[in-house]
């Protein structure tokens, strides 16, 4: 049953938390040695605090960051060591199936992702191709280092770069990143407003529970107690319901890395963005060790961050545990490369970035052309049977009764063997790790065995006899949050000000992670930039399921929680028809510039011509008619004429080239090759020829295709889009009254959660835990009964007698 | 004298409806009689209220020990108090609260609370009309017993075998014998309200009706100042931790047995409770003594209420006579003697040793949730059948606290929302409550059973894996290498030459291709399934005197029709429901034709005959059955008068050489049976010719007068409808009910799941084209295959949330089929059917045997509708309202309507018959309103 939060009448705890802390600090002097700019601007005291305190610097991280320094706030960034800033921990792609939609998305709204990949991919691939356009995703694998400095200067400017190649004029580049200062620090706690005019609601507590709480409340021992009590007084909730929070954010406890001081910095809003760090344990084989990942190559793990893990705890986070891992780095020239298949990277590449698309650039630009080639190669029966037989060796996790809460969708090679028991091999893509390094990454491969026996896993299959391991695989676990304590603005439930990105919500991969941290840092900075320069609090920015995989994603995750590492697919999306990689620009970039999100006057210009493009492709296709018979004998009557223009009567009816193209075989390109012909062959149109057959650039060539075939789907969906808004966004009346009378359907429990909450919309009320579907129909009816009556009291009031 | 308190207290009168064709009865109708126009006896004059009781009207009382016989002729209640203007409904809008909360303040009068009302100018008006319609929810005391007894509450549901009129009654007549100081047992709705409630889902008439709570403490308080109760704050604190558990509800689950309205006892009945108290509630009844803390209504002496809660009650008042009965074992029968935990306060005692008067020794079950029908506690009471039991355990029950009367459909919806029944079995539950057939029994029971939700699970299952398989590929097939070789090889090795599975169809297609045609031969099967379910139309049609409505009669087995050598004597269609091998079919008597210039018998055409000429031209085009009834001695004008009803205006519009075709073959149609009548009058009537010789051209040679080839007729008849409803064409052996379930044991029984199959069906066609392209259409493929998943999801429920919503208007309500007629007036009262399916046609036949109109013919309906009949022939309203279960372009059909009353002649009735959309319940005000 769901109780609302308590208050935490006993703020001491914290208060003396703080009070142990160093003196405030008001700005890290000289935070870090290379951050010059934060220096610089440190000696400013109006510094001393920020709109948004980013902390983590990953996807998310970076991604947050920038997005709430373009909404206008001033952002500071909290990184361990920005050296790490933009590191692949893992795999060194970008993109894929679902995950390139993500990609395309966030930079439709003017995110870094798809720029820095752009610059540093080495290997471009369009992954199915050839099932549809609704499904493909775009990936790219990177140049780890290359990504690395791309994404630093991105955030820094050149300034800090010491690697600095080639290109470009791009200002942004340059300049870095504005309103965006970055800090070497390691984030230990927040600071919090506790219940100070923060509306509450009465605590349901019974007063044992207090009084058991308020025994407690000095020793630290307890609090793991309390906080399991906590937490059984679940925090899901209605969505932003800003009398359920109980703290608000005031600034955040660091260490700064290099001076190893307690500073702390105010800020009215906090984006977590902590990975894999929270509370991170490494392990290889049995061997365990706490981190939050390797650095790089080496033997050196960066710190797991455990203040905040406790923090949260003791706030009633609901924390899980997951686990994911990283195969073994190779020795490339230990490969014997000719024993495995080639593939090669398409040519010509596809840009993530809509602005490269528009300029017609191509990636990559990192390697100058100079692509790289992966390679395939595969596990085989004696590969399976080491694996099974080394398996008492793996580690033993916390989750999951000590088999570990890990990636279904990326499993490792343990669990593909264990799972798969039929299968006698399995593929892995031995993946160069960049341009300038020996180190392959070697695909689906991940399993923390003891060093020895990966490598001698590697060695039984077919091209790696003699493979050298660089660095070990391993696995780390780490606490996540449930994320259904969030809102769909990532803001937590309880704590105002505090947002959540990343996989500290329970996701895998980069561009899940990238994707939260957009979403999050575009709120944090609109809310906290609003409030600074004293407006009105904006309009949230939410992206709805059927406006972008974004959407998708976080409504997942907040809405339904997740228990396992969740990943983004293509058919979690049920507008997928809709929602293609192809023009994610149209459907966001304009929505992202009225949020102040995309300030980039080029991509907006971009957006602008190809919208244009696109509609002249249209018309011009609706325009273009031929006789049914005239198509047939053109394009074939199998495909373009059917048996219907042989049907008598049906000889004079003419079809647009829209038309044509709507039928399954029929493809783009066949049909402007009948239209040129057509053209060609009426010389007294030529002056019309040239209006007609505009070349089509391939980025608009695409979507006007997609959008042909797909429009009656599309059609469909719009409907499906439109009653889904239209039930999500019913309103429900303020005064309505839930008791059991009036709703003799709904129990007892979820009258009491409904008359607590009172959700506003139908939308919040889908977040209610514990209302059935069931119950949710219910109350819609109901509420359609008393809209109902209420017009027509009015109508009745308003007519005379 | 224990009783005789009741009986002053509390009278009822069901009012039962004797139906003409007893089959079409399907609802029932009650009435408080008693509570529109009895004073309410004081407790503290007990023998006043006796007195006043004694007047020559039967009345029926919780022992039973007043036979409440009654005779069909009286009905009338005149109002005893000036202000009980009896039986008018209060309207749903007006200057005040439609319901509150009434308080008896004493023997003779109720009132509501003054905060409840917000306008003073008609309350006494106002007051009566409530307690003409008071509905109690339960009603048991307070401390002082300020007892008032006030009806009960009246519940109505259809009987299980659908033949009785009055049924369950649910609510007990006075059953409550003192007034309750808590809010939740202060609860009156109206009738109305009960009917509302008796739906699935709140509707708008019972927000309107039942007030906002917070009107009713005050009174409470100070009622229960009054009274002193120094428990007051325990019962609070205790109605509060209780206010987390669901009502407990309880009602007469057997036909017959107590329904007193008329069909007298039976021998057994089964009461059913159901809640988180039925456990408690069945200990209570078990005890033979009031356990200490366990006394629902506390002793006047008894220092205040207390709190029915058994032995789990917190306080820890160690009155040393508590007792706890023992159990009966769970899911085991056992035999056990009731007590009467009423009997408490009845019985000093003192005098009687505190034992409680035994009510009946019946056999006891228990289910504890959730391995039970509704999936909550539930406790079953095989009690004898005769009313004084049945309403003797009931009132005992309603005593109890958080005890009360359950709604119409409320098990059924409990168990729907437990998890207990999917939406296809609480539709067929419904089928098989209203089965009218053995046929129809047993299509609803094969539904019932899951047959029908298994296969479209099935299918579902089915699709979902090809789905799944198609996601897969998507998902996976190009890129982690997950299922690298899912494309069975057909790439070659060459990854960049990687058809990225679309080799996956090659498995997933034939399965699609199976799929789609089972749901083909399902969908061919379909009609068959809904005919059975909602019956069959057989319209008589002839000329004038041809012998209709005798052969009406004669199939009827009663004079159901007026019968005269008057030629046009029938005006209106009259229907007659007939179980036909199982089929239920509805036989429709309708005027004869003749033109407008005939003079038959000095009399002539009327503007009423042509009327019922009309209706008889769309009685037989919307029939599913026409048996032409010819005149032997006049076989050509016979004929061609059928043939001209047949065909119809717009055809008779048409041009003359197709329309001769068409009258020509109109004969020929497969749905059209001549019959000769008269055989007995016409020349070489000799017994020697056999009646083929007879009748010449004509299939059937039938004689009303002499009965002769009768029998043929009606076993052709017959079937020809049990073909019209199995699938095998071939109807010489007399199709069985293997060739009616259809290839999979299941048929399609309503136009929803039709419907749903059908596009699921059209999905899967183009998946096929889709899938058989390659490029381009992978993606929309799987989009078709979800498309499909989801509209088969929409039968079973199982579904999406977003998808939900708009499944649950069309659909849900529609599965509380349950037909509730409710009324309550001093005189005529009425049964009313409604259900079926005649498009655009409102039908009210039986006594007043006259049509109604519907107001909108255009119109679509979905959900439940209501008529409203009024008389306003007497002062009172007649009021029935009725769920009508529909869908499509179903409307009311078949509504029967009769009178008890002795003088309540049809020609005097002016009706109001008006139909509002389920899902505008706009339309359900609007009907309502004119009458209030």
């Amino acid at each position: 049953m769901l109780t609302p939060p308590r208050v935490l009448g006993d703020s001491s705890r914290h208060r003396h938390r703080r009070g142990k802390s160093s003196p405030r600090v008001a700005i890290p002097r000289d935070a870090s040695t290379s951050s010059s700019r934060l220096s610089s601007s440190s000696s400013s005291s109006s510094s001393s605090s920020y709109d948004v305190i980013v902390i983590g610097g990953g996807h998310a991280g970076s991604e947050a960051a920038c997005a709430s320094a373009r909404a206008g706030a001033r952002t500071l960034l909290i990184t361990q060591d920005k050296s790490t800033l933009g590191e692949l921990s893992c795999n060194p792609s970008i993109g894929g199936i679902g995950k390139g939609h993500l990609v395309r998305e966030i930079d439709a709204l003017d995110g870094i992702m798809g720029e820095v990949a752009d610059r540093s991919g080495i290997h471009f691939r369009m992954l199915n191709r050839r099932k549809g356009p609704a499904v493909r995703g775009p990936r790219a694998q990177m140049d780890r280092d290359v990504y690395k400095s791309n994404m630093r200067r991105l955030l820094l400017g050149n300034d800090d770069v010491d690697h600095r190649d080639d290109d470009d004029d791009d200002n942004r580049a340059l300049r870095g990143m504005m309103n965006l200062d970055i800090m070497e620090a390691s984030a230990d706690d927040l600071l919090l407003d506790e219940g100070v005019g923060i509306e509450t609601l009465a605590p349901l507590a019974d007063p044992s529970e207090d009084s058991s709480r308020r025994d407690g409340g000095g020793g630290e021992g307890n609090r793991g107690e309390v906080a399991r009590l906590e937490r059984s007084k679940s925090l899901s909730s209605a969505s932003a319901n800003a009398s359920n929070r109980r703290a608000r954010i005031r600034g955040v406890v660091a260490i700064d890395s290099n001076t190893k001081e307690r500073i702390e910095i105010e800020s009215s809003t906090v984006v977590l963005t902590t990975g894999t760090f929270l509370r991170g344990v490494l392990m290889i084989g049995r061997e365990r060790y706490s981190g939050g990942r390797h650095l790089r190559d080496s033997e050196s793990v960066e710190p797991p961050s455990v203040g905040l893990a406790l923090t949260l705890e003791r706030f009633g986070f609901p924390l899980g545990r997951l686990k994911t891992g990283t195969p073994a780095r190779l020795d490339g020239r230990t490969i014997d490369w000719s024993a495995c298949l080639v593939q090669p990277s398409e040519k010509p590449a596809m840009p993530f970035s809509h602005v490269r698309q528009s300029r017609g650039e191509e990636p990559p630009l990192a390697c100058a052309g100079r692509l790289i080639d992966c390679y395939q190669t595969a596990t085989n029966e004696e590969t399976h049977r080491m694996v099974m037989e080394y398996s008492h060796l793996l580690p033993e996790y916390d989750g999951m009764d000590g088999k570990g809460n890990g990636p279904r969708y990326c499993p490792s090679i343990y669990k593909k063997v264990e799972r798969f028991a039929e299968r006698k091999s399995h593929n892995s893509f031995l993946e160069p790790e960049g341009l300038n390094t020996h180190i392959v990454y070697p695909n689906g491969m991940s399993g923390p065995y003891p060093e020895e026996i990966q490598q001698k896993i590697f060695r039984s299959m077919k091209g790696l006899e003699k493979v050298e391991i660089v660095r070990p695989g391993y696995d780390v676990e780490y606490d996540f949050v449930n994320p259904q304590v969030l809102t769909h603005t990532l803001e937590t439930k309880s704590i105002a000000g505090l947002y959540l990105a990343g996989q500290i919500c329970g996701t895998t991969g980069y561009e899940e992670a990238a994707a939260q941290g957009i979403i999050a840092g575009a709120n944090a900075g609109r809310a906290a930039g609003a409030a600074h320069r004293g407006e009105k609090a904006p309009v949230p920015f939410v992206l709805g399921r059927d406006e972008a995989y974004i959407g998708v994603l976080i409504d997942d995750l907040v809405t339904r929680g997740t228990f396992e590492l969740y990943r983004m697919f293509t058919s979690q999306a049920e507008y997928r028809i809709s929602l293609r990689a192809d023009n994610t620009d149209l459907r966001l970039t304009r929505k992202g510039a009225e949020h102040g999100l995309v300030t980039d006057l080029e991509r907006l210009t971009a957006l602008d011509m190809r919208r244009t493009l696109i509609e002249d492709n249209v018309e011009r296709l609706r325009n273009f008619k031929l006789f049914v018979t005239d198509w047939g004998s053109r394009g074939g009557n199998n495909l373009m004429g059917g048996i219907a223009a042989h049907r008598p009567g049906r000889e004079s009816h003419k079809k647009c080239a829209e038309e044509v193209l709507g039928m399954p075989n029929v493809s783009l390109k066949m049909v402007e090759d009948i239209m040129a012909d057509v053209l060609n062959e009426s010389p007294g149109k030529s002056n019309d020829l040239s209006s007609m057959m505009i070349p089509t650039p391939s980025s608009v060539y695409d979507t006007v295709k997609a959008s042909m075939k797909y429009k009656s789907y599309v059609v469909r969906q719009e409907k499906d889009i439109e009653s889904w808004r239209k039930a999500q966004g019913a309103r429900i009346p303020p005064n309505i009254i839930y008791d059991h009378a009036r709703m003799p359907t709904f129990s007892k429990e979820e009258i009491k959660k409904l008359d607590r909450f009172r959700p506003t919309m139908f939308v919040e009320t889908s977040q209610i835990s514990g209302l059935t579907p069931q119950s949710l129909v219910y109350l819609y009816h109901h509420v359609m009964k008393l809209n109902k009556e209420t017009r027509r009291e009015k109508r009745e009031e308003n007519a005379p007698v | 004298m224990p009783w005789g308190e009741s009986r002053g207290r509390v009278r009822s009168r069901p009012i039962s409806i004797k139906g003409r064709n007893t089959i079409t009865h399907l609802v029932v109708l009650a009435a408080l009689s008693l509570l529109s126009s009895r004073p309410l006896p004081s407790p503290r004059s007990s023998s006043s209220s006796s007195s006043s009781s004694s007047s020559s009207r039967h009345v029926p009382t919780f022992n039973g020990s007043t036979p409440t016989t009654r005779t069909s002729s009286t009905m009338r209640y005149r109002p005893v108090g000036s202000s009980y203007a009896m039986g008018m409904p209060i309207p749903y809008r007006r200057t005040v609260p439609p319901i509150t909360p009434v308080r008896v303040h004493d023997s003779t009068t109720i009132s509501s609370p003054p905060s409840a009302v917000s306008s003073g100018d008609d309350d006494d008006d106002w007051h009566c009309k409530t307690t003409s319609l008071v509905r109690w929810r339960s009603g048991y005391d307070d401390a002082v017993g300020a007892s008032t007894c006030v009806g009960g509450a009246l519940s109505l549901h259809p009987s299980r075998d659908g033949r009785t009129v009055a049924n369950h009654q649910r609510g007990v007549f006075g059953g409550c014998r003192r007034l309750t100081t808590h809010r939740w047992k202060t609860t009156i709705t109206t009738i109305t309200t009960a009917r509302c409630r008796a739906m699935p889902m709140p509707s708008t008439s019972s927000l309107a009706m039942s007030p906002p709570s917070s009107s009713i403490p005050e009174y409470v308080a100070g009622h229960a100042n009054d009274e002193g109760s120094e428990n007051e704050e325990d019962d609070d604190v205790d109605d509060d931790r209780e206010d987390e558990e669901e009502d407990t509800i309880f009602a007469l689950s057997s036909g017959g047995g107590g329904s007193s309205l008329g069909s007298g006892a039976t021998a057994v009945s089964v009461i059913r409770i159901s809640g988180p108290r039925a456990l408690r509630a069945l200990r209570e009844l078990l005890s033979p003594r009031p356990s200490s803390r366990s006394t629902m209504t506390s002793s006047m002496s008894g220092g205040g209420e207390v709190g029915w809660d058994g032995t789990s009650s917190s306080t820890s008042s160690s009155s040393s006579s508590s007792y706890t009965p023992r159990m009966p074992t769970a899911r085991m029968a056992c035999l056990r003697t009731l007590y009467d935990p009423l009997s408490d306060d009845r019985s000093s005692p003192s005098s009687r040793d505190g034992t409680r008067d035994p009510l009946d020794s019946a056999l006891v079950l228990s289910f504890p949730g959730p391995r039970s029908f509704t999936g909550e506690d539930v406790v079953e009471l095989h009690c004898h059948g005769s009313r004084g039991v049945v309403s003797g355990i009931l009132s005992a029950l309603s005593s109890l606290r958080k005890l009360r009367p359950a709604d119409p459909g409320e098990f059924t919806q409990r168990a729907y929302a437990n998890g207990k029944l999917g939406l296809v079995e609480v539709e067929a539950l419904s089928d098989l409550i209203v089965s009218d057939t053995s046929l129809q029994r047993k299509q609803a029971l094969r539904q019932f059973d899951g047959r029908l939700s298994r296969l479209y699970q099935g299918w579902r299952t089915e699709l979902v894996r090809g789905l799944a398989h198609a996601e897969a590929v998507i998902d996976f097939g190009d890129d982690e290498a997950l299922l690298d070789d899912v494309d069975d090889g057909t790439s070659g090795g060459d990854v960049d030459n990687n058809d990225g599975g679309m080799g996956v169809w090659g498995t997933i297609r034939p399965r699609m291709s199976a799929l789609k045609a089972d749901m083909d031969r399902h969908l061919s099967d379909a009609s068959r399934g809904e005919l059975l379910r909602d019956g069959l139309r057989v319209a008589i049609v002839g000329r004038t005197n041809a012998g209709k409505s005798s052969l009406l009669n004669l199939l009827a087995g009663r004079d159901a029709a007026i019968v005269s050598s008057t030629p046009g004597t029938t005006r209106d269609v009259v229907e007659v429901v007939l179980d036909l091998g199982g089929v239920r079919c509805t036989l429709l008597d309708t005027a004869g034709l003749r033109a407008g210039g005939e003079e038959e018998g000095g009399i002539r055409v009327d503007d009423v005959e042509v009327e019922g000429m009309r209706r008889a031209r769309m009685a037989a085009r919307d029939a599913h059955i026409v048996v032409g009834v010819v005149d032997a001695r006049d076989r050509a004008r016979g004929l061609e008068a059928v043939r001209d009803l047949i065909v119809g205006d717009d055809e008779n519009d048409n041009d003359d050489d197709s329309s001769e075709q068409a009258v020509g073959s109109a004969l020929e149609r497969d749905n059209v049976i001549c019959v000769l009548n008269k055989l007995d009058l016409i020349d070489g009537n000799d017994s020697s010719a056999t009646i083929g010789e007879r009748s010449g051209d004509f299939k059937f040679g039938i004689s009303c007068a002499t009965g002769e080839g009768v029998e043929d007729f009606l076993s052709s008849l017959t079937k020809k409808a049990l073909s019209m409803v199995s699938n095998d064409d071939d109807s010489s052996d007399g199709p069985s009910m293997l060739s009616i379930e259809g290839a999979e044991g299941a048929v399609i029984t309503r136009a929803r799941h039709r419907r749903h199959v059908e596009a699921a069906s059209e999905a899967l066609q183009r998946f096929e084209v889709l899938s058989g392209q390659g490029h381009m259409a992978l993606d929309v493929a799987a989009e078709e295959l979800r498309l499909a998943a989801s509209e088969l999801g929409r039968i079973t429920g199982a579904i999406d949330v977003e998808n939900i919503l708009d499944v649950l208007f069309a659909d849900f309500w529609s599965t509380a089929s349950s037909l509730l007629a409710i009324s309550s007036c001093n005189s005529e009262i009425s049964a009313v059917r409604a259900r079926g399916n005649a498009p655009n046609e409102v039908g009210w036949g039986g006594g007043g045997e006259r049509h109604v109109p519907a107001p909108h013919p255009e119109r679509r309906w979905a959900g439940p509708s209501l008529i409203v009949v009024y008389n306003s022939r007497v002062d009172n309203a007649l009021i029935v309202v009725s769920l009508v279960e529909y869908y499509d372009d179903v409307r009311v059909r078949d509504v029967d309507f009769e009178f008890d009353g002795d003088d309540s002649s049809p020609s005097q009735m002016t009706t109001t018959m008006r139909l509002g959309g389920g899902d505008d319940f706009d339309g359900m005000n609007r009907a309502m309103s004119p009458i209030w």
